[in-house]
């Protein structure tokens, strides 16, 4: 049978475009591929720079908050405690950066040839993810250097991955279902990387927040995620309940914001 | 050829907003352009059809809606096969990417699966004629090798729809007779194409080659001249049913109607494109025809606003029993502009 192809002025469905990307996946992979080859291609260390960055951010701020400051972590050592919030950040902040700049950095292609486009985050949330699981490599020494065994709650790490992949695919919705018409949106993106992580409990443990304040903290939907990881690591480690209703604002988040981006996503190749 | 259609196209119309405000024909300032404004046609299987018309009048607006690369604002199209949209030669190459690699990569941007494109990466890569860099980044390439490179992945993948844009006007001779010729191939192995022109050059060597240009001995130019001032504009046609055997033009809002039957054996639609300002008072039509030395010499005449372009469209009746054996059609106007097709097309639609 021959593909049939209907163009009207109505866009996608949810569902129709579900179908659309999953029908791209192979593409995803294929674009995600292309992204890491290209960005290790001709350095010296590689994937080593994997692993290096988020290390230096760890021994940084152990020295300052930890060491210097000497803030609290609760249960968990200062060290560990950084090195499970940051991966997750990491993994958060390079899914939002990546994503939101990839349809951009791709307008060449999508004026030319149409595929759904949120193939391009997408495919960048997947560099992401094999960027956050070498470095998870780096947690592992740490549990053994304080002899804490890992929670049998690892067992959910997945969904913490998971969890975190849709609060940057939601963002990456958000500003890209709205950024075409409105690039201010687009100098958003740098202030949740670089001061987002000031509210959310990386470097800081969440009890460290006023009382009065502490429901605010779940406004953040990253905070959630960062909880939950430290969650599934850490037996000692406790959650709030405002945690799923925190969960429950990120999903419905992630759900509204690919709503409005499957209504706006034709309009890019107008203005882009 | 088949009856079955490929291409549907009904009452497309296309909206750009402007950031700054342009002036109507009515003086009126808007930050709405209308680049096409109720296009409607069909292409059957098989039909190669060429678009031609000048900047701005919408070609590139109507083939960018029929990849599916912008949404029209109203109206509807269909699409029966696989569509290539060849918009640019290229496109979706990563330069730091190896040859083969980006083969795959531009494969699976056009939807193939990396099976089917396995399947054709010897046939393409020898195409191609760069087997010995096929490793090697693209970023290495010269332009000639790049051009082959991605017009190869083209030419040999399965589709049924061609939407091409202006290709040939790129690359070298060499190049350029290759991909004429991947397009002759393609209309003898009976896909659809819809190809767009700019600029005449860009296939008037093609069409050197490959037909005889016809020797305009004996037309007479028409030639109006606007009361106000200076636009004389010619206009000659001589038609062959061989090569455009089904040329049908979209509409603007200014001709809804958009069909004068000027003779038994000619139909003649006429269109403009969006804001070139033409008012139905400002055209008029004059046509006639005769046999020139076996052919037809259609002439017409329209008087256009000052600045802008119309582009019209004929259309032999099917029970034209006179068959030609070449078809240019020529449209010369006081920029010089020239615009012709043959060979390869065989039917017209000018936006």
């Amino acid at each position: 049978m021959n593909p049939y192809t209907l163009i009207t002025s109505e866009p996608d469905s949810m569902q129709v475009y579900l179908k659309k990307i999953w029908r791209s996946r192979s593409l995803i992979l294929t674009f995600a591929r292309r992204d890491l080859k290209v960005k290790y291609a001709q350095t010296y260390l590689g994937l080593a720079w994997t692993i290096l960055q988020p290390a230096t951010g760890i021994v940084l701020y152990t020295f300052f908050f930890g060491y210097l400051l000497e803030l609290d972590s609760g249960s968990v050592p200062f060290v560990l405690y950084v090195t499970s919030g940051l991966l997750a950040w990491n993994f958060f902040a390079y899914g939002v950066f990546q994503g939101t700049a990839s349809i951009q950095e791709s307008a060449q292609v999508i004026k030319k040839i149409y595929f759904p486009k949120a193939v391009l985050p997408l495919s960048k949330i997947t560099v992401g993810l094999v960027e956050l699981a070498i470095s998870l490599v780096l947690i592992i020494p740490l549990f053994f250097w304080f002899g804490i065994m890992p929670s049998w709650r690892i067992i959910f790490l997945p969904v913490a991955v998971l969890l975190t992949a849709l609060n940057a695919m939601s963002l990456v919705f958000w500003i890209s279902a709205l950024s075409y018409r409105f690039r201010d949106l687009i100098h958003i993106v740098p202030y949740v990387i670089y001061f987002g992580i000031w509210v959310t409990p990386v470097f800081y443990a969440r009890s460290l927040i006023p009382e009065i304040l502490q429901p605010l903290v779940w406004v953040n939907p990253m905070a959630a995620s960062v909880e939950f990881w430290r969650w599934c690591y850490f037996d000692a480690y406790d959650i709030s309940p405002l945690f799923s209703l925190s969960v429950g604002f990120n999903l419905l988040l992630v759900i509204i914001g690919f709503w409005v981006y499957t209504r706006n996503e034709t309009k890019f190749t107008d203005f882009a | 050829m088949s009856s079955e259609v490929a291409i549907r196209v009904e009452n497309v119309s296309k909206r750009y907003h402007m950031r700054h405000p342009v002036t109507t024909d009515t003086e009126e300032e808007t930050h709405e352009l209308w680049a096409l404004k109720d296009v409607s046609f069909e292409i059957k299987k098989g039909e190669s059809v060429g678009i031609i018309g000048p900047n701005g009048s919408g070609k590139s607006t109507l083939l960018k809606i029929l990849a599916g690369v912008t949404k029209p604002t109203s109206g509807k199209v269909e699409i029966f096969g696989r569509v290539a949209s060849i918009l640019d030669i290229g496109a979706g190459f990563h330069t730091e990417l190896s040859g083969r690699e980006n083969v795959f990569l531009n494969g699976q941007i056009h939807g193939f699966t990396k099976k089917e494109i396995a399947a054709k990466f010897d046939a393409i890569v020898e195409f191609s004629g760069i087997e010995k860099f096929i490793d090697e980044p693209v970023k290495n390439y010269s332009n000639g090798m790049y051009l082959r490179l991605a017009f190869s992945i083209m030419a040999h993948l399965d589709f049924d729809v061609y939407l091409l844009d202006e290709v040939l006007a790129v690359g070298d001779e060499n190049f350029q007779n290759k991909s004429a010729e991947c397009i002759t191939k393609w209309k003898d192995e009976g896909r659809t194409l819809l190809i767009i022109y700019h600029d005449f050059n860009s296939i008037k060597n093609v069409i050197n080659r490959e037909i005889d240009i016809l020797k305009f001995s004996g037309h007479s130019n028409i030639s109006i001249a606007k009361n106000d001032s200076e636009t004389a504009e010619e206009w000659d046609f001589v038609w062959n049913d061989n090569y455009l055997d089904r040329v049908c033009i979209p509409t603007d809002r200014l001709f809804r109607r958009g069909k004068i039957t000027l003779s038994s054996k000619i139909i003649l639609y006429i269109t403009a494109a969006s804001g070139s300002g033409l008012a139905a008072s400002d055209i008029y039509t004059l046509a006639d025809l005769e046999k020139v030395e076996g052919h037809f010499v259609i002439k017409l005449g329209f008087k256009l606003a000052v600045g802008r372009y119309i582009f019209q469209i004929l259309q032999p009746l099917v029970n034209s029993h006179e068959v030609l054996d070449s078809c240019i059609v020529h449209v010369t106007q006081n920029h010089g502009t020239y615009f012709t097709f043959g060979q390869e097309v065989n039917s017209v639609i000018i936006v």
